[in-house]
């Protein structure tokens, strides 16, 4: 199934939000991410199921003026 | 002091973390400039490259207060999200809110501040909304419940300064109560002098001290120029005048014969 990862697409064969999180190697803390646009918080994560091209947006701090 | 919420601060200095070209750079800039507040962002995790890098890790060595920013969002659903994400990231309630209007002079857009101000207010944010220097905006933002306005002195990354003393003198006027942090367009410390002088609160800094050749020095320039101006404004500036006035007496000057007439020749 494609989705959208940070702008590029991106394969992914199980649906479930928290495999594909766990394949980034994300630290514990220090990001964030929003599905199609909405921000989602952590603890809600593990319940979320992608849908082909789904769009996800996965932030870390970063310098900014 | 600047008072936020509950802290004090004794700056009055508000560092941007944009554009230096290390870490080590912009810590030295953190020393020299006093701030005890940065402004910070957040970006897309860049999966392809080797740097889980380490930003964060170098904020939390700090002792110091993050203000994250929503720069670059363009209305108010991508504004909202981006400052929900930030809070996540930076455990803070304070956004720097921006919403870019136009992309030559980068003025923020009002109707989408006030609509993203609206919604982060009642989420408990502590908004801080970059703004132009528009009383009838300053205005629905104060309305709204804002305790701080921060309206450009001109467009971001210009180095322009003040450009219209008379629209921010107008803020500053009608809202006392308000903190007033002036945000872009300044470039040199007497810029900044200039708008403390005016009454201004605090002063956000990023380009002027990143891009100046030695921007350790110029941070600690800043650092002055902003306390010269503060205790300017609070010991209270002598009216201008038309006329001279000699600051030494003329009474029982040598060869003074009697006020009111000049020697005869």
């Amino acid at each position: 199934m494609k989705i959208i990862l940070n702008g590029e697409k991106y394969e992914i064969e199980n649906a479930n939000l928290s495999v594909l999180l766990a394949g980034l190697n994300l630290t514990q803390d220090g990001w964030a991410m929003a599905l199609n646009g909405e921000f989602i918080p952590k603890n809600k994560l593990a319940a979320i199921i992608l849908s082909e091209f789904d769009e996800i947006d996965i932030v870390r701090a970063n310098p900014g003026g | 002091m600047l008072k936020i919420e509950n802290q004090e601060f004794s700056s009055r200095l508000i560092l941007g973390s944009s554009m230096y070209k290390s870490f080590d750079e912009l810590n030295q800039c953190i020393q020299t400039s006093e701030t005890e507040i940065l402004t910070v962002s957040v970006r897309r995790e860049q999966f392809t490259k080797n740097n889980k890098h380490n930003f964060l890790d170098f904020l939390k060595s700090k002792k110091i207060k993050f203000m994250p920013n929503t720069a670059g969002c363009l209305n108010a659903k991508e504004a909202i999200q981006t400052a929900l994400m930030a809070r996540e990231i930076y455990q803070t309630n304070w956004i720097k809110l921006e919403t870019v209007g136009h992309p030559y002079n980068l003025q923020p857009d009002p109707l989408a501040l006030l609509e993203a101000t609206k919604e982060l207010m009642s989420q408990d944010f502590l908004v801080f909304p970059y703004m132009t220097d528009d009383l009838w905006l300053a205005e629905k933002l104060v309305n709204l419940g804002c305790q701080f306005l921060m309206p450009w002195a001109s467009p971001i990354g210009s180095g322009r300064g003040l450009i219209n003393e008379y629209n921010f003198s107008l803020i500053r006027k009608h809202f006392p109560q308000i903190n007033i942090i002036i945000d872009a367009g300044i470039g040199r410390p007497s810029d900044a002098t200039r708008v403390m002088e005016l009454g201004a609160d605090a002063i956000l800094l990023n380009s002027a001290i990143a891009k100046a050749v030695h921007p350790e020095n110029m941070a600690e320039a800043f650092c002055y120029a902003i306390k010269a101006g503060r205790k300017s404004f609070e010991s209270g500036i002598m009216d201008k005048r038309i006329s001279a006035c000699a600051s030494t007496s003329q009474i029982n000057r040598p060869f003074w014969r009697n006020a009111g007439h000049a020697p005869e020749y």
